[in-house]
């Protein structure tokens, strides 16, 4: 057994460590990224950046090989999201990593080359019309209807939590195709749809910690070139990339943001010496670090199981829950140190405002993604082979 | 990074594995709890099979096998709740003494270790409260002889070992001495513990000994001995819980309650998909400790976030077990409660959870100094 990363896989996350520090979060960028309104990207220079970022070949670099990509093996896929995410940089996972290559797979070839060149030329990128108002969790209750109108669809309903769609130029949405309840999960079509389709719109909703949107269609007419998939085949394309995206929304870079900065600045300055010196001070770097260690090698041990041809199913929701509830416990554990600071914003704040987002962002993990409990039910079931229960 | 077992060490594991479902039955484990939680049968396979000297040099009569071999044994004894004191015997007594394996006394306890005919043992704790290393031992020098003068308490398998290293001062200097367990300076005493094992309580009173290390040397002694302490206790321990949280999946895939099995009532998975998450948690910890032992690597850090996952895993693990079992856990016909109470002397053996992430904490804001 060797638990390190190989040379080559070391080599590999420092150069993209430096590529990240270097060329993508550059000063004008990050000033960019501070403003609310493109927190998550979509400013003139996450445009720049994403183009960059697709010439010098890293949207593809996870992408399989015969669908134009560089065939990166999972670990590598992770180091690559996991560095990028612990720079900060609003990492395109839907074009790089989920959605981009099953689009590439199964598209229809009218609008493949085109739209796969955009997106991985960084020119576009692609919001998950999936929530509704009525469909979270449960989400083969949806309602969005597409009806079929010669060679066009008809797109009538609204989507909500559409993150991204606000800069996006396509929606991967999905649409019930088949109104017989009997067909909840057969009865679901994916579609890609252009932003400036008629009848489409957006609004922005302010949440406690990002910005997302309301999507709205009604009569949206779309060629059925830009139906993905077989009709009714939605739901294995809903699904499918589901384990590597469950991994890397708790990648341990991102979590251990935190704890790596409050220290950081812990050390740095004779004014905490005192803190350092404290017993219950001591005593929550320790509970952080010591999970946060577990975090680390459950990632890469899920990785590496997946690279090993396993599903990672179950090591992937394992990791997710143990991940994004140790996100909320650390937002915890490290702003109890800095407690009389730790919820100032703006120039006074600490730590360049991390630790006063970090409770504003952090409860979105427990339940985004496949809510928590969701991910206990595949470990006790898939894991642990309990019965299935209601 | 390969988290395979190499073909030599599922070997191991399959051997261990076959060779404890064959004595660890429910019938042979209640006989050895009359025994001190001992089963002397099984000890003795054991060492036939080479798996005493699984970790030992060849020189004394050992397979010459890495630490995270030693684990993969480790780990299947704690699967099947085997009454055998491996983890004090073959990790925490004899590792710490390899780099001495052929100064001829450590050679000789060794030897033992390997073939079955004696048991090498460590006693790191004086009488009381104390749980730490520092010593009110005594060591005398007479006519060119050592003898060893104090108490010390809850040895691990004291009552069968035959060799045993202690710590002990000569005059302020701190030094490893190795005894011989039947001579008359020793006095032994069984003192019973929650899982049924038996430790024992030596009074030296003129023991005569061998002086191994001093200073700093012993330092380093006492801080290998605690280190594979921790790693070895987290791989039975990761044993441990996989036999529970087999024990609760079956019982709750299979008892009906409300016309349901348990397992399918949300309440009852979650909690049990929670015990998956930690064990999976104080695993990767084991394996890395493990690994960076084997390595030579400085295994601080990870010996002490083993030793946390390993309290966690333990603590949640045993009494979520415990719990969606209803009265059946409790029966002592019924083998759960073993793992329970193995548990339960684990966790408190490496000191509780809080001594550790002080130990763990410190070094955190010791590493700002260096
Ligand atoms: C900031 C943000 C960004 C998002 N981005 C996107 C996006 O880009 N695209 C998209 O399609 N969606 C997105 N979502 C939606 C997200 O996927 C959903 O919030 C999530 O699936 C949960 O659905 P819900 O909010 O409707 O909660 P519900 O489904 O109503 O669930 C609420 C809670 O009920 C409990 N619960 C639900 N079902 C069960 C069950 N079976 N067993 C036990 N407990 C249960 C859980 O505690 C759950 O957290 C985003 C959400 C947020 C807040």
């Amino acid at each position: 057994m060797n638990i390190e990363l190989s040379a080559e896989q070391q080599a590999f996350s420092q150069k993209i460590r430096d590529y990240m520090s270097q060329h993508m979060m550059t000063d004008d960028f990050k000033a960019e990224l501070a403003c609310e309104e493109f927190s998550h990207g979509g400013g003139p220079i996450y445009w720049q950046k994403m183009r960059q970022l697709g010439a010098d070949g890293w949207i593809r670099y996870s992408w399989p090989e015969e669908l134009g990509g560089a065939g990166a093996d999972p670990v590598e896929q992770y180091l690559l999201v996991d560095e990028a995410k612990r720079a900060g940089f609003p990492w395109p996972a839907l074009s790089a990593n989920s959605i981009g290559p099953v689009f590439a797979k199964h598209a229809q070839p009218e609008i493949r080359d085109k739209i796969v060149g955009e997106i991985l030329g960084g020119e576009a990128y692609l919001a998950i019309g999936y929530s509704e108002p009525s469909a979270g969790s449960d989400l083969a209750s949806l309602r969005t209807r597409a009806e079929r109108d010669g060679d066009d669809w008809i797109i009538n309903g609204q989507k909500i939590w559409t993150s991204c769609a606000n800069f996006s130029q396509y929606i991967w949405l999905a649409a019930r195709t088949d109104p017989d309840p009997a067909k909840r999960h057969k009865g679901l079509t994916i579609f890609l749809v252009p932003t400036n389709s008629v009848g489409y719109s957006c609004t922005l909703i302010q949440t406690m910690g990002v910005v997302t949107t309301t999507t709205y269609y009604q009569d949206v007419r779309i060629p059925d070139c830009y139906r993905v998939g077989e009709v009714n085949g939605g739901w294995p394309l809903i699904t499918g990339q589901l384990n590597v995206e469950r991994l890397s929304l708790v990648s341990y870079g991102h979590v251990a943001k935190l704890y790596d900065e409050t220290l950081k600045l812990l050390y740095s300055d004779t004014v905490y010496r005192e803190l350092l010196a404290t017993p219950w001070v001591q005593r929550n770097l320790a509970v952080a670090k010591a999970r946060l260690s577990a975090l680390k090698l459950m990632c890469l041990k899920s990785a590496w199981k997946i690279e090993q041809g396993g599903s990672g199913m179950v090591e992937a929701s394992a990791t997710k829950v143990f991940g994004s509830e140790l996100y909320v416990e650390l937002g915890r554990l490290m702003a109890e140190i800095l407690a009389p600071l730790s919820n100032l914003r703006g120039d006074d704040a600490v730590l360049n405002g991390l630790m006063e987002r970090w409770y504003r962002k952090g409860t979105v993990h427990t339940f985004g993604g496949g809510a928590n409990e969701l991910q206990r039910s595949i470990v006790a079931t898939a894991g642990l082979g309990l019965p299935r229960g209601a | 990074m390969d988290f395979n077992l190499t073909e030599f060490q599922r070997e191991i594991l399959d051997l261990s594995d076959k060779l404890l479902s064959d004595y660890c039955t429910q019938a042979r484990l209640r006989k050895a709890e009359d025994l001190g939680y001992f089963d002397a049968e099984l000890w003795q396979q054991m060492a036939d099979a080479g798996l005493l000297g699984l970790a030992l040099p060849e020189s004394v009569g050992g397979m010459a096998q890495d630490f995270e071999t030693l684990t993969v044994l480790l780990e299947q004894l704690g699967r099947h709740v085997a009454p055998v004191p491996a983890l004090p015997v073959l990790a925490t007594a004899s590792l710490p003494l390899l780099p001495y394996a052929n100064v001829a006394c450590v050679q000789a306890a060794l030897r033992a270790v390997c073939s079955g005919e004696g048991m090498l043992t460590a006693a790191l704790a004086d009488s009381g409260f104390t749980n730490s290393s520092a010593s009110d031992t005594l060591a005398e020098n007479r006519d060119g002889k050592l003898y060893l003068y104090g108490e010390k308490s809850r040895v691990p398998a004291g009552m069968q070992a035959s060799a045993c290293w202690t710590v002990a001062q000569d005059g302020g200097d701190v030094g490893i001495y190795l005894f011989a367990c039947e001579q008359v300076g020793v006095k032994r005493r069984a003192q019973e513990t929650t899982n049924g094992q038996s430790l024992a309580h030596f009074s030296l009173d003129g023991a005569q000994a061998e002086l191994l290390v001093k200073g700093a040397d012993a330092d380093a002694m006492l801080t290998a001995a605690r280190h594979y302490q921790q790693a070895a206790t987290a791989a039975l321990a990761t044993g441990l819980c996989e036999g529970m949280l087999a024990l609760a999946s079956e019982h709750c895939s299979e008892r009906k309650q409300f016309g349901r099995p348990l397992g399918s009532f949300q309440a009852v998975a979650h909690q049990l998909a929670d015990c998956y998450i930690d064990k999976a948690c104080l695993r990767v910890a084991s394996e890395q400790a493990a690994c960076q032992l084997r390595d030579g690597i400085d295994a601080e850090e990870s010996a002490l976030v083993a030793a946390y996952w390993t309290t966690e895993a333990l603590h949640r693990i045993s009494h979520r077990s415990q719990q969606v079992h209803g009265g059946t856990g409790v029966d002592r016909d019924y083998p759960l409660f073993r793992y329970c109470l193995w548990a339960r002397q684990l966790e408190m053996d490496l000191g509780g959870q809080n001594s550790v992430l002080a130990a763990l904490g410190s070094n955190i804001a010791a590493a700002h100094a260096a």
